[in-house]
């Protein structure tokens, strides 16, 4: 049974104190229930994506009910990131339910985000350790993925300055800065070398939501829809115990997306992408991992412009993460930006992935068809 | 070699009210790793597999067996830098950054095969040997390693 995506809307990533989470989980559903051209009546089963942590109280979903239309409906709650959330409302709908309403937010500016990465640290050792956390975290592995491969900071302001030249086109995005050069990336504040203020994504508020749909429903309402023809979602262990060279759990969850779709070379056979890099140098990692390119070589990618948004297999059209991290919500960004794509006739195949946890411990891929 | 700290037995409640004894147990083998470093040693887990866990924990992180305190072997003070970063910017405890100027490194104690994340206490690059450097008055607490400095040749 095929399950197409027949909605989205995403809010203008910012920060915004003016508005309430419900408010902005609202207008997300409102508007990708009217993307779909459905009603509130017509979904069966609302799965949203919020955690406990960010939104500073537990079941952070209980306030949600009424802005999300969950309202005396079939709900449930997924932590982490929204994609892990459509690949729960994907099960949902694969056993029972005909229609489904995802919705992920998240609202970053009451705190420092950074500041939950600690949380997510063993208590009893390196939550002890006031230099640890995720961007000190992100920066050893850069050093020694960098030591290994000779990959020069350069290659990783690359990586930056592409999507943040993509980012200043994007309505959607939260830091635009039109004009920016490779100086400008190289010349940023440093947080924890090698890692800076314009090589790391920057934390917003944000809210999305998508409204799938069985095959059957899709045809007997003529609903217009692109299609998810392959997931795959993995796990990794604790920081401590991985090799920081390797993301091996997107390696199993990108082959799993291929083998379900029926992909043998995702450069060949998709058109383009939208990955979750929090750090510009996560994306040549993600590269090799998604078996774009052998391994070390993420940076002949990003040097020949095969990954522009005008070479071969285009990444980051809408800016990726350095144009806006809405955390929770920014799985559902990447999807969005992705079927919107797409539906525009860009291309026919699109991989999507996001990631969770400390230096990208969970990774989920989608590959979707127009 | 068994220890058991018998303070940390908890008593059943029954009934209101509810008194939060705020006691929590690090488990059965991470608990002897506190204890250790009070003496200035590092313990970690060796399974059968032959993946050493550092610190140890209950199940091996490799082939997912069980691990107890038959499993715990010392561990060497030295180890080899994986990587390491100069932070700039550190989190108070409501989140705020502060400007600062200290050295992280991963390293890999020599025999284990995890990654310990500590500070380095001089400047130290990728591949260079360190050893463990302890506090005088030691609680049996992660605190009790102040970092890691380079080994001299």
């Amino acid at each position: 049974m095929k399950i197409g995506i027949v909605g989205f809307y995403a809010l203008p990533q910012t920060y915004d104190v003016e508005m309430t989470r419900e408010e902005s989980v609202f207008a997300a559903a409102k508007g990708a229930l009217k993307d779909a051209g459905l009603e509130r009546e017509d979904i069966d089963t609302v799965v949203s994506a919020s955690s406990d942590f960010y939104d500073g109280r537990t079941i952070s979903s209980s306030m949600l009910i009424g802005a999300s239309g969950a309202y005396l409906k079939d709900e449930s709650k997924a932590e982490e990131d929204g994609l892990f959330a459509v690949l729960y409302a994907i099960q949902r709908l694969r056993t029972y339910h005909r229609t489904a309403l995802v919705v992920a937010h998240t609202h970053s500016w009451t705190f420092n985000p950074h500041k939950v990465s600690t949380f997510m640290l063993d208590p009893l050792f390196d939550r002890q350790n006031e230099l640890l956390n995720d961007v000190t975290l992100a920066a050893l592995q850069a050093n020694a993925y960098m030591h290994s491969y000779r990959v020069s900071e350069e290659d990783i302001a690359l990586a930056a300055l592409k999507n943040l030249e993509n980012a200043s086109r994007n309505p959607l995005a939260f830091r635009r800065i039109v004009g920016i050069t490779l100086d400008e990336i190289l010349d940023s504040e440093i947080y924890s070398t090698p890692i800076r203020e314009l090589t790391m994504a920057p934390c917003c508020d944000g809210a999305a939501a998508v409204v799938l749909a069985r095959e059957d429903v899709i045809e007997d309402l003529s609903l217009d829809a692109v299609w998810i023809e392959g997931v795959g979602a993995a796990t990794d262990s604790y920081i401590r115990d991985r090799d920081l060279l390797e993301m091996n759990s997107l390696g199993i969850a990108a082959k799993k997306a291929y083998e379900m779709s029926g992909i043998n070379n995702p450069l060949d056979e998709i058109d383009f992408a939208e990955v979750n890099e929090r750090f510009a140098y996560q994306e040549l990692m993600i590269y090799e991992a998604l078996k774009l390119c052998q391994k070390g070589r993420g940076k002949y990618l990003i040097r020949s412009g095969i990954t522009e948004r005008d070479g071969d297999f285009p990444v980051n059209i809408s800016g990726g993460s350095m144009g806006g991290d809405s955390i929770i919500a920014n799985g559902l960004y990447r999807l969005i930006e992705a079927a919107k794509l797409i539906k525009r006739g860009f291309g026919e195949k699109a991989l999507v992935h996001s990631q969770w946890g400390l230096l990208a411990q969970k990774n989920i891929v989608f590959v979707l068809r127009g | 070699m068994l220890i058991k700290n018998k303070d940390m037995a908890v008593e059943r409640y029954e009934g209101f009210p509810f008194v939060a004894r705020f006691r929590w147990t690090a488990g059965e083998i991470y608990e002897v790793f506190l204890e250790k470093m009070k003496e200035g040693k590092i313990f970690g887990a060796r399974c059968d597999c032959g993946y050493v866990v550092v610190p140890p924990r209950i199940i091996c992180p490799r082939c997912l067996k069980k691990l107890d305190q038959s499993n715990l072997v010392e561990l060497p003070q030295k180890g080899v830098v994986l990587s390491k970063t100069d932070v700039k910017f550190k989190m108070d405890s409501a989140g705020n950054f502060e400007k600062t100027d200290e050295i992280l490194v991963a390293v890999k104690i020599n025999g284990a095969n995890s990654i310990l994340f500590l500070k380095a206490l001089e400047p130290v690059e990728i591949d260079d040997e360190v050893e463990i450097v302890w506090k005088e008055e030691k609680e049996g607490i992660p605190g009790d390693i102040l970092g890691v400095r380079g080994v001299k040749k």
